[in-house]
C-alpha cells in the first residue's frame, strides 16, 4: 500500500473506527451507571460536535486547508486525551435522571446534561473535523474517502461489540485508544514525514498516560440509585459471579436480602404459607432481572398464596409452557402445583446459561426427569412456529417483559394470537402485568387481546377473558374455549381467600363486587379526585367492564392514554401517553413511571435535534459571500443532504427492529444492522467512484434500488423472516447479510456523489453539505421513534422510500456538467 | 435544655378527642410553638452535631436564619394538610415543630451536609447517599397524618433512610423502632438520635424482611421502603389488629409517590388501599357519581 493512500485513507478509517466504538461504548456506558435512554439523550446531542465541525470548517475553510497537515497530525492524539477527559468528567457530573421527574429539582439535571455535552462535545468535534476536512482536502476522492469513513465505522462497531465480551465495561476504552494510537503517524507534519516510527512511539506517551489514568484514576460507577447499589451495600454480600457481553454488565449477587421476587397474598397465616424462598439476585446493568435458588431445597408452600398459581389451580395436571422461568423458580412451582411437564423458554442467555445449574439440581430429585422438563433459548415466536406444539397453560413469568427488549413482541396482537394458537382446547394463557402505578397498561393489554382473539375469528373474545389482581399486580388468563361458570366461581374462590379482587369475568357485576384492594384512577387532565367516602374503587374493573361491554368508556383513561392494541409493526408496551398531550404530562410529570420516560426523552431529543439543525442549515449564511453558489443551488443542496442523512437513519432504524424480533435480541440486530449497513455502503460508495463523471445518472440508479429494496422488504421481507425464524443462527445471520448488502451497498452512493459535486469552485459548500447531512442524522433517530410509536415502522420505511425518491429529484443541478473529469 | 423541653412536650396522655383539641389549642395560641422554638438553639444543634460525629457545622446566623424559614415551611405544612386531608393533625404539626429537620440534611456516602437548605420553598427530595433520599417534608407530613400515629402507638420503619421520618414519629409515639438494610447508611444514621435526646427511638442495621420480631406486642404502624412484590410474612405478623402498613412505591425523587395502606381485619385478612392524596386534592362533599361497591367484610 503506497504511503500517498494510508495518508488519504488511513488517517480518516482510523478516527472513524475509534469515533463509532466510542459512541457505542457511551450508549453502553450510560446503560451501566444511568439507564439507556438518558444515555441516548446525551450521546445524540454530544453527536452534533460531528456536524458543528463541518460549518466551522465551511466558516473558517480557507484557515483549515492552510493548516490541513497541523490538524491531521494533532487531531488523532488530542482525541485519546478528549476520549478520557470527557469519559472522566461525565463521571464526575452529578447527573440525578430520576430527578428530571420533580418540577423543582428538573433544572438542575438539565445543567448537568448540558455539562455532559460539553464533556463530550471535544471528541466529536475533533473527529468531525478530522473527517470533514478530509472530504475537503481531498475532495477528488470522495467515494474512495467515504470508504474508508463507512468501513471504518462498519468495523469500530465490530471491534467494539466484540470486545464488549471480554473486557469489564468501565474499562473498555483501554481495547479502544491503541487503535486510535495508530493514527498517530499516518499525516506525521513536513519535517516528519520520514520518520513515522519516531512519530508512532512519542504517540505512545498520550496513550500511556490515558491507560494510566484509566487503570488508576477510573472513576466510573454505578448510579446510587439503581437497585445494585443498594444490594452492594448490604453487609456481607459478594458477587458470586460476573459477565460480560453487549447485552450487558451481569453479576449475580449473594447477600441476606435477596429472595424470589414474586407477588404474594399477605393472609399467609391464613393459607399456611411461607414467605419467598431466599435467593441469589442476577442484575444486568444494575438492574435486578432475576432470581435464582439459593439452595436445592426450600418450602414451596408460598406457591399456596401466589397471584400466579391460579392458572394451575384451574387447569394444572396438563403441559405447562413457561415463557421465563424466574430463574427455574417456576418449574418447581409448576410441578408442585401439578402439571405433568413443563417446557421452558428463557430469551435472556445468561438467565438461560445460569439455569443450567438449576436444572442438574432440579432433575437429581426424584420423580423428576428429563422428559418432564425442558430448557430451551428461544423465542415464544420461533418455537411456536411449529404448529403442532399444544399446551394446558403457557405462563408468562412477571419478569418477562422488561428481561429483553425483544420481548415486548410477546404483548403484540401476533403475540397473543401465537400464544393462544398454541394452547389446547381447555388451555389458558397467563399474562401478567404490572399495576402498582399505572392500571392503565393492564387495559391496553386486555385491549390487545381482545384484538387478537377477534382477529382469530372468536365472536366474543369478552368470554375467553379473566382478569384478577393483587394491590399491585394483574394476571390476564385467556382460554382457548369459553371461561365456564365454574370456572369463574373458582377464581372467586381463589380471590376471596387471598384477598385479591376479579376485576373482570363474563357476566361480572361492578356494583355487586367485593373489594379487597381498593385502587382509585389516575387521571392526567384533573388535580382533584372525588373524596373516598364511596367505599373501595377498582379502576381496573371499571375499565375493564367498559371495554368489554360497550367496546369503550367514558373514562378519561380512553381518551387521555393511548391504549391502542400493540402490533409486530409498533411494538411499543411502554407507550401509552400521547405526545399531543404533552402539557398536561410535564405539568404532572411525577406521575409518569420510569419506562415511560424514554418516549418524553425522544421529545426533547428532536426538539434539541431540530434547534440544533436550525443552527447548522442558518450559522454558515453569516459568511454567505464565499460560497460561490447561487441561492436555489445552496436551497437545493440542503434539500438533498437533509433526505439523504433522514432517509439512511431510517431505514437503519425500521431494520433493526425488524431483526430484533427475528433474532429475538436488540443487541445482535444493532451491531449486525450496523456494522452489515456501514461496510457494504462503505464499499458502495467506492463503486460510485466510476460514476464521478456522470454523478446524477450514478445516484439516480443508486437511489432506484434503494426504493425497490425497500419495497421488496415491506412487502414480502417480513413473510420471509417469518418462515425463517425457526433456521439456525448462521443462516439468520446469513439472510441478514444477504438482504442487507445490496441495499446498503446502494445508499451508499448518493452521498458521495452528492458530495463529489461540490469540487473545484463549489468547496464552499462541502463541508456545510457535511454537517447537514450529519444534523439531519441526529435528528432521524428520535423522529422514526416518534413516527414509529404513532404510525408504526412500515410508514417509517415508506417515509425512507419516500426520502431517498425526494433526494434523486433534489440531486445537485449541472453537477453532470460543472464537474471536471479527474 | 432541649432534651428538659422535650419531655416536658412528650404527650403523655392517650389518644383521644379531648387531647388532640386542647393540643391543637395550644398551637394556635403559639404557646407551644414558642416553647418548642426556644428548645432548639444553636448550641444545643453544634452539641448535637459534634455527638453524631458528621461534617455540618454551620454558623449562628446561618442556624437563625433556617430557623426563621422553619416558620414558613411549617405554615406551608398547615396548609398542605388542611388541604389535602380537611384539617391538620396537631400531633403531626407538633412534631415538625419538634423535630429539627436541618439536623438530618446529611449525605452520608458524599460527607457533607445541606444544613443551611433545610426548610426549603417549594420542598423537595435530598439525596443522602447509598441511593437513599430524605423525602420532602410535605410528602413526609402526609404520609405521617396519614398513618395516624397517637401517643400509645409503637411503630416500625423498614428503611431509615436520614432518620427524619422516624424522629418524626417518635415525637408523637411510645416507641419508635427503624431498620435499615444499608450498612454504612444505618451505622450513620444509627449515632444521631441520641444526642438529639430521643431516647424512645431504636435503630439498627439488618434485614427489614424480619421486622423487629423482640419487640412484645407487634406494631400499631409499620411503615415500609419496598421495591419487592410481597410484604413480608413477619411483617405482617407483627402487624397489630387493626394497624396500618404503608408501603410509598415509586421512585424517590418525584414530588411524591403512591402510598399503599395494607390493614388487617378481625378475621387477620389484610385489605389495601393505594392512597393518592399525594397527587390528587380530594373534593369532599362531592357526590359520589359511581355506585359504591361492595367493601370486603372488615
Amino acid at each position: 500500500m503506497s504511503s500517498r493512500v494510508i495518508t488519504r485513507y488511513g488517517g480518516i478509517f482510523i478516527v472513524s473506527l475509534v469515533s463509532i466504538a466510542y459512541e457505542i461504548y457511551l450508549t453502553r456506558h450510560f446503560a451501566i451507571t444511568n439507564w439507556s435512554e438518558y444515555g441516548y439523550w446525551i450521546i445524540s446531542i454530544a453527536m452534533v460536535g460531528f456536524s458543528l465541525s463541518g460549518v466551522i470548517i465551511c466558516l473558517f475553510k480557507d484557515f483549515f486547508q492552510k493548516y490541513h497537515q497541523t490538524f491531521f497530525f494533532a487531531v488523532p492524539p488530542a482525541m485519546m486525551v478528549f476520549s478520557v477527559g470527557g469519559f472522566a468528567l461525565i463521571n464526575s457530573i452529578q447527573f440525578n435522571p430520576l430527578e428530571l421527574q420533580n418540577a423543582v429539582l428538573w433544572s438542575n439535571q438539565i445543567w448537568n446534561i448540558g455539562k455532559c455535552y460539553l464533556a463530550l462535545f471535544p471528541f466529536f468535534f475533533a473527529s468531525g473535523l478530522f473527517v470533514g476536512l478530509s472530504f475537503l482536502v481531498y475532495c477528488d476522492h470522495i467515494p474512495k474517502l467515504y470508504t474508508a469513513d463507512l468501513v471504518g465505522a462498519g468495523l469500530g462497531a465490530l471491534i467494539l461489540l466484540a470486545a464488549m465480551s471480554f473486557v469489564h465495561p468501565f474499562y473498555l476504552l483501554a481495547a479502544v485508544l491503541p487503535i486510535l494510537w495508530l493514527a498517530v503517524p499516518v499525516n506525521p507534519p513536513g519535517r516528519l514525514a520520514g520518520r513515522r516510527g519516531t512519530v508512532l512511539l512519542a504517540g505512545l506517551v498520550p496513550l500511556l498516560a490515558c491507560l494510566a489514568w484509566l487503570w488508576w484514576g477510573n472513576n466510573a460507577s454505578f448510579c446510587q440509585y439503581k437497585a445494585i447499589s443498594t444490594a452492594r451495600n448490604v453487609e456481607n454480600n459478594r458477587v458470586v459471579t460476573e459477565y460480560y457481553s453487549p447485552r450487558g454488565y451481569y453479576q449475580l449477587l449473594h447477600n441476606y436480602t435477596e429472595r424470589l421476587d414474586v407477588d404474594l397474598s399477605n393472609n399467609y397465616e391464613l393459607l399456611g404459607a411461607a414467605g419467598p424462598p431466599d435467593a441469589l439476585g442476577l442484575y444486568r446493568d444494575g438492574d435486578r432481572i432475576t432470581a435464582f435458588p439459593r439452595r436445592m431445597n426450600y418450602d414451596l408452600s408460598y406457591t399456596r398464596a401466589a397471584l400466579n398459581s391460579f392458572p394451575y389451580i384451574l387447569r394444572g395436571t396438563g403441559r405447562a409452557l413457561l415463557i421465563g422461568s424466574q430463574g427455574g423458580f417456576r418449574i418447581r412451582e409448576a410441578l408442585e402445583l401439578g402439571a405433568a411437564g413443563v417446557e421452558v423458554l428463557e430469551t435472556e442467555p445468561v438467565v438461560h446459561r445460569l439455569l443450567q445449574d438449576e436444572l442438574k439440581n432440579l432433575l437429581s430429585r426424584p420423580g423428576v426427569d428429563s422428559k418432564k422438563v425442558s430448557v430451551r433459548y428461544a423465542s415464544p415466536h420461533a418455537f411456536l412456529a411449529d404448529p403442532d406444539r399444544r399446551f394446558e397453560i403457557i405462563d408468562v413469568s412477571s419478569e418477562f417483559l422488561d428481561q429483553g427488549q425483544a420481548n415486548k413482541y410477546v404483548f403484540t396482537v401476533e403475540g397473543f394470537q401465537e400464544l393462544f394458537s398454541a394452547l389446547s382446547d381447555q388451555g389458558v394463557l397467563s399474562v401478567p402485568i404490572l399495576i402498582s402505578e399505572f392500571t392503565v397498561y393492564a387495559v391496553k393489554t386486555a385491549n390487545t387481546i381482545r384484538q387478537a382473539l377477534s382477529g382469530l375469528g372468536l365472536p366474543n373474545p369478552e368470554n375467553h377473558i379473566l382478569v384478577y389482581r393483587s394491590s399491585w399486580n394483574a394476571r390476564i388468563l385467556v382460554g382457548r374455549s369459553p371461561f365456564r361458570e365454574e370456572d369463574i366461581n373458582r377464581l372467586k374462590e381463589f380471590c376471596a381467600q387471598r384477598s385479591f379482587d376479579t376485576s373482570y369475568y363474563p357476566g361480572l357485576k361492578p356494583e355487586e363486587a367485593t373489594i379487597w384492594n381498593d385502587l382509585p384512577a389516575i387521571s392526567f387532565e384533573n388535580e382533584t379526585m372525588s373524596a373516598s367516602t364511596g367505599g373501595p374503587r377498582d379502576a381496573l374493573m371499571d375499565d375493564l367492564t367498559a371495554l368489554f361491554g360497550r367496546g369503550a368508556a367514558a373514562s378519561s383513561n380512553w381518551t387521555f392514554f393511548n391504549l391502542t392494541p400493540s402490533t409486530y409493526d409498533r411494538p411499543f408496551f411502554y407507550a401509552v401517553l400521547k405526545l399531543r398531550n404533552i402539557k398536561e404530562i410535564l405539568k404532572r410529570i411525577d406521575l409518569v413511571p420510569r419506562p415511560e420516560m424514554g418516549n418524553l426523552i425522544n421529545l426533547a431529543v428532536l426538539t434539541q435535534a431540530v434547534l440544533f439543525a436550525l443552527i447548522v442549515l442558518f450559522l454558515p449564511l453569516i459568511r454567505r459571500g464565499r460560497i460561490d453558489l447561487k441561492a436555489r443551488e445552496i436551497a437545493r443542496g440542503i434539500f438533498y443532504f437533509m433526505c439523504l442523512g433522514l432517509g439512511f437513519l431510517f431505514v437503519e432504524i425500521v431494520l433493526i427492529e425488524r431483526f430484533t424480533l427475528f433474532l429475538n435480541d436488540a443487541v445482535s440486530a444493532f451491531g449486525l444492522v450496523l456494522s452489515v449497513m456501514l461496510i457494504f455502503s462503505g464499499l458502495g460508495s467506492g463503486f460510485a467512484d466510476r460514476f464521478l463523471t456522470r454523478p446524477n445518472r450514478g445516484a439516480s440508479k443508486a437511489v432506484a434500488v434503494v426504493i425497490l429494496m425497500l419495497i421488496l422488504l415491506a412487502a414480502i421481507f417480513s413473510s420471509l423472516l417469518v418462515r425463517a425464524v425457526q433456521w439456525p443462527w448462521p443462516a439468520k445471520y446469513g439472510l441478514i447479510v444477504a438482504a442487507l448488502a445490496p441495499l446498503s451497498f446502494a445508499m451508499g452512493m448518493p452521498f458521495p456523489l452528492g458530495l463529489s459535486t461540490f469540487r473545484g469552485t463549489r468547496t464552499g459548500f462541502l463541508p456545510w453539505a457535511w454537517s447537514i447531512n450529519g444534523a439531519f442524522s441526529v435528528i432521524a433517530t428520535p423522529l422514526a421513534n416518534i413516527l414509529a410509536v404513532g404510525y408504526g415502522y412500515s410508514v417509517v420505511l415508506l417515509a425512507s422510500a419516500g426520502l431517498y425518491f425526494l433526494a434523486a429529484i433534489f440531486f445537485p443541478k449541472g453537477s453532470d456538467t460543472t464537474v471536471s473529469s479527474r | 435544655m432541649m432534651f428538659r423541653v422535650e419531655k416536658k412536650l412528650k404527650p403523655a396522655a392517650p389518644r383521644g378527642a379531648s387531647i388532640l383539641a386542647a393540643v391543637s389549642l395550644l398551637i394556635a395560641s403559639g404557646w407551644l410553638a414558642s416553647s418548642a422554638q426556644a428548645a432548639w438553639t444553636y448550641q444545643d444543634y453544634t452539641k448535637a452535631v459534634k455527638a453524631s460525629e458528621r461534617k455540618m457545622e454551620i454558623g449562628e446566623a446561618d442556624f437563625n436564619r433556617i430557623q426563621q424559614r422553619k416558620e414558613r415551611a411549617l405554615t406551608s405544612i398547615e396548609s398542605y394538610l388542611k388541604e389535602r386531608f380537611g384539617q391538620a393533625d396537631p400531633l403531626v404539626l407538633k412534631a415538625f415543630k419538634e423535630t429539627p429537620r436541618e439536623y438530618f440534611h446529611y449525605n452520608y456516602q458524599a460527607n457533607v451536609g445541606s444544613v443551611t437548605a433545610a426548610y426549603e420553598i417549594p420542598a423537595h427530595p435530598w439525596g443522602i447517599g447509598y441511593g437513599s433520599a430524605l423525602s420532602d417534608y410535605l410528602g413526609q407530613a402526609y404520609m405521617t397524618q396519614l398513618a395516624k400515629p397517637t401517643a400509645n402507638d409503637v411503630v416500625l420503619e423498614v428503611g431509615t433512610g436520614s432518620g427524619f421520618q422516624i424522629a418524626l414519629l417518635s415525637r408523637i409515639v411510645k416507641e419508635a423502632y427503624s431498620v435499615e438494610i444499608i450498612k454504612p447508611l444505618g451505622e450513620g444514621v444509627a449515632k444521631i438520635f441520641a444526642p438529639l435526646g430521643y431516647t424512645n427511638v431504636q435503630s439498627k442495621v439488618a434485614d427489614g424482611y424480619f421486622g423487629w420480631p423482640e419487640v412484645q406486642g407487634g406494631f400499631d404502624i409499620i411503615m415500609l421502603t419496598c421495591a419487592a412484590q410481597y410484604v413480608s410474612p413477619e411483617l405482617l405478623k407483627q402487624l397489630k389488629q387493626g394497624g396500618r402498613l404503608i408501603v410509598p412505591i415509586g421512585q424517590p425523587f418525584k414530588k411524591g409517590q403512591f402510598l399503599y395502606v395494607f390493614t388487617k381485619d378481625k378475621d387477620g385478612k389484610i385489605h389495601s388501599k393505594k392512597d393518592m392524596g399525594v397527587f390528587f386534592i380530594p373534593m369532599t362533599g362531592e357526590i359520589q357519581k359511581a355506585q359504591p361497591k361492595k367493601t370486603a367484610p372488615q
